[in-house]
C-alpha cells in the first residue's frame, strides 16, 4: 500500500519514456505509478485500481490490447489511453473500439499528454455508475429523439455507449435523419454535458471563411478581419465540436483539421501562438465517406482520425411505425404552437403516411405536418389535407390504399352477410382471416403476392399462414 | 526567453544536427528542465545497452518476433530525442524482422552500437554544454 495513491499507472516498457511521461505528468502533480511489462501491470492492478491507465500496446511479453479487455470485461471504471508508435492509426482505432478513452500517438510532447489526462482524470473523477444499457423495454424518446423502431434502439445504445469515451464520433445518414439531434445527444450523454457543444456547418459557411470560423484569427490577419474572433475550436474546449457536412471542407483545411486533432493545438488565422484545446470530434456527412476517400476529396488520414465509432443514422422509411409515431408527436406540438385542435390522422392519410418514401427524412415529416397544421383549421387530418407531394401519392397507390378500402366498404356492404347480426353467427377472428385472405387468392388467380399487396400483406405472412392452414387440413383430413 | 538552442555556438549544433533534431531536444527541455536531462540520459543509455544486447540475442536465437518488438521499442525511444539515424535504421530492422527478413536483419543489426554511441555521445556533449 503507498501513502500517496497514484492516479495514473504507465505501462511503458522503455525507462526512458516512462521517466520522460513521469516527468511530464509531475509538473501537473499528478502523481504515477509504472510498470514495464503486461505481468508488472498486472500485479499492479491486482493491489488496487487506478482512474487512469496510458498503456502501451507493445510490450515485451505480450500485447498491452490483453489488459484493455480485461479491464473492459471486468466492467472495470479505469479510463485507459492507448499509446500507439506513430503510423499506427489502426491499431489506435481497434483500442478505441476496445473501450479505450483516447490514444496518444507516439511521439507526443508534455501538453498533449498533460491535456489528454487531465481531460480524463476530471471524467473519471465524475464518472457515476454506468447506467444499465440491457433492458427490454423499448424506448420511445431518447433526448430530442423520438422513435421506438428496433433501428433507433441501435443508435440509442450506441450513443450511449460511446457517449463516455472520447472517441470521435462520425455520423452518416440521409439528409433530415437527424444526425445533429445525434451529435447533440452525445454530447448531452456524455460527462462534457456542462461544457459547450459547438455545431459548424460546412456547407453552409463559404470556403475562404472556414478556417477563420474553425480556428479563429486575429484582428487584421485578413481583409475585412476587423475584430480578433475566437473560433469554434476553442469555444468547443471541455466539450463537443460538431462539424456538420465535413464532406464540404477543403482538401487544404482538412490538413489543418487533422494536425489539430492529432495535437490538440489550435493556431488563430495570423497568429502564431499555440493554444492548447481539449475538444471532443463528432462529424458528420451525407455523402458516403469511403468513397469520398477513394474519390481523393477526403483525406484517408482524417477518415481514420474521424471515423472511430461509426453511427449510420437509419433513413425515416425504414423505421417502421416511428413514421405515425413521430407525426402524431409533431401534430401535438405544432397545434399547441399555432393554438388548434387536431384529433389526429384519418386511417387513409396514416397509410399514406407509412407507404410514401420520405426522402427527406424527419425533416420532410415535420414540414409536412407542419403545413397541414398551419393551413387547416383542426379536427381529423385527411387526405384532401394532404400538402403535394402527398396528395398526388395517394392517386399513385390508389389500388391499394386509397381506392381498396372504399371498394372493400361497398362490398363489405354488398355482402352484410359476412357481419354477425347475432351473438350465435359471431366467427372466431382467425377464421375470418383464412376466409379473406383464401377469397383473396382465389380472386388473384393463386398469384399470392398480388393477393398479399391487395391485402396490404406481406406475402411472407401469407406463405406462413398458409402451411400453417396446410397442417392443420391435414390433421383434419386423418381425423 | 531566449531559446537554448539558440545560445549555443552555431559550430557545435552543426555538429550534433547531424545526430539529433535540436528542436526535438528543445522542446523535451522546455516540457521538463536542463537539470532533468542528465538523470534522462543516464536512463536512455543503461535502456538502449540492454535493448542491443537483447537485440543481438534474438539475432543469434533467430527469434525476430522478439527482435521486431526490441526494435520497435528502440525506435519509439530515439524518435523521443529526435534522433533520426537512429530511429530510420531501427525501423528498418522492425519492418524487416517483421517481414522474416534474416539476411536484412544481420546485415543491419552490427549498425546500431555505432550510431547508437552518437547519439549517446552527442546527448552527453550536448547536456555538458548546457551545464558550462
Amino acid at each position: 500500500m503507498s501513502d500517496n495513491p497514484a492516479d495514473v499507472l504507465i505501462v511503458e516498457d522503455s525507462a526512458s519514456l516512462r521517466k520522460i511521461y513521469t516527468e511530464y505528468l509531475k509538473s501537473e502533480s499528478i502523481v504515477v505509478d509504472s510498470a514495464a511489462s503486461l505481468k508488472d501491470a498486472r500485479e499492479k492492478l491486482a493491489e488496487r485500481a487506478y482512474p487512469l491507465i496510458l498503456l502501451d500496446i507493445k510490450l515485451p511479453d505480450g500485447d498491452g490490447f490483453e489488459i484493455l479487455k480485461e479491464l473492459t470485461e471486468a466492467d472495470s471504471q479505469t479510463l485507459i489511453i492507448v499509446m500507439t508508435a506513430h503510423g499506427s492509426i489502426g491499431k489506435a482505432v481497434d483500442a478505441m473500439r476496445l473501450g479505450a478513452y483516447d490514444f496518444l500517438e507516439k511521439p507526443f510532447d508534455s501538453r498533449r499528454l498533460k491535456s489528454t489526462a487531465k481531460a480524463a482524470l476530471a471524467q473519471a473523477a465524475n464518472s457515476t455508475e454506468r447506467a444499465p444499457l440491457e433492458s427490454d423495454q423499448k424506448i420511445k424518446q431518447f433526448h430530442s429523439f423520438v422513435g421506438a423502431s428496433d433501428a433507433m434502439q441501435d443508435v440509442y445504445e450506441l450513443i450511449k455507449r460511446a457517449a463516455p469515451s472520447k472517441a470521435s464520433v462520425f455520423i452518416t445518414g440521409e439528409s433530415g435523419t437527424g444526425k445533429e439531434l445525434c451529435a447533440e445527444a452525445l454530447h448531452r450523454q456524455s460527462v462534457r454535458s456542462d461544457g459547450p457543444f459547438i455545431a459548424l456547418n460546412c456547407a453552409a459557411i463559404p470556403k475562404d471563411l472556414m478556417e477563420s470560423e474553425i480556428f479563429g484569427h486575429l484582428k487584421g490577419s485578413f481583409t475585412g478581419a476587423t475584430a480578433n474572433r475566437e473560433g469554434a475550436a476553442c469555444m468547443a474546449n471541455g466539450g463537443t465540436l460538431f462539424l456538420d457536412e465535413i464532406g464540404e471542407m477543403s482538401f487544404d483545411l482538412q490538413t489543418k483539421l487533422l494536425r489539430f486533432i492529432q495535437t490538440g493545438i489550435v493556431q488563430k488565422v495570423g497568429s502564431n501562438k499555440d493554444e492548447v484545446v481539449d475538444v471532443r470530434f463528432v462529424c458528420a456527412t451525407n455523402r458516403e465517406p469511403l468513397e469520398e476517400v477513394r474519390a481523393g476529396r477526403f483525406r484517408e488520414d482524417l477518415y481514420y482520425r474521424l471515423h472511430v465509432i461509426p453511427i449510420a443514422m437509419p433513413a425515416l422509411r425504414d423505421r417502421d411505425d416511428d413514421i405515425m409515431l413521430i407525426a402524431k408527436n409533431f401534430l401535438k406540438r405544432f397545434s399547441r404552437e399555432e393554438a388548434k385542435k387536431y384529433d389526429g390522422f384519418s386511417p387513409t392519410a396514416e397509410s399514406i403516411f407509412r407507404q410514401y418514401s420520405w426522402p427527406g427524412n424527419v425533416r420532410e415529416l415535420q414540414n409536412v405536418v407542419r403545413n397541414i397544421v398551419v393551413l387547416n383549421q383542426g379536427g381529423i387530418i385527411d387526405v384532401k389535407q394532404l400538402p403535394p407531394p402527398l396528395d398526388s401519392f395517394s392517386a399513385q397507390v390508389a389500388p391499394a390504399t386509397k381506392a381498396a378500402p372504399k371498394t372493400r366498404r361497398r362490398r363489405s356492404k354488398a355482402n352484410s352477410g359476412l357481419l354477425a347480426t347475432t351473438l350465435a353467427d359471431v366467427r372466431p377472428m382467425a377464421e375470418i382471416e383464412k376466409l379473406f385472405i383464401e377469397n383473396a387468392i382465389a380472386l388473384c388467380d393463386g398469384n399470392v403476392p398480388k393477393a398479399a399487396a391487395l391485402l396490404e400483406l406481406s406475402p411472407s405472412t401469407i406463405y406462413r399462414k398458409k402451411i400453417a392452414w396446410d397442417a392443420e387440413n391435414a390433421v383434419k383430413a386423418k381425423a | 526567453m531566449p531559446s537554448v538552442v539558440e545560445s549555443l555556438d552555431k559550430q557545435f549544433v552543426r555538429s550534433i544536427g547531424s545526430v539529433l533534431d535540436l528542436a526535438v531536444m528543445e522542446r523535451l527541455l522546455e516540457d521538463t528542465s536542463v537539470e532533468f536531462l542528465p538523470s534522462l540520459i543516464e536512463v536512455f543509455e543503461t535502456e538502449s545497452a540492454q535493448r542491443v544486447e537483447n537485440i543481438q540475442a534474438n539475432l543469434a536465437e533467430s527469434d525476430m518476433s522478439k527482435l521486431s518488438v526490441e526494435a520497435h521499442s528502440l525506435k519509439g525511444t530515439s524518435a523521443t530525442f529526435g534522433a533520426e539515424s537512429l530511429r530510420s535504421l531501427s525501423e528498418r530492422i522492425e519492418k524487416s524482422a517483421k517481414a522474416g527478413d534474416t539476411a536484412t536483419v544481420e546485415e543491419l543489426v552490427p549498425e546500431i552500437p555505432a550510431r547508437l554511441s552518437a547519439v549517446l555521445s552527442a546527448l552527453n556533449e550536448f547536456a555538458a554544454k548546457l551545464e558550462s
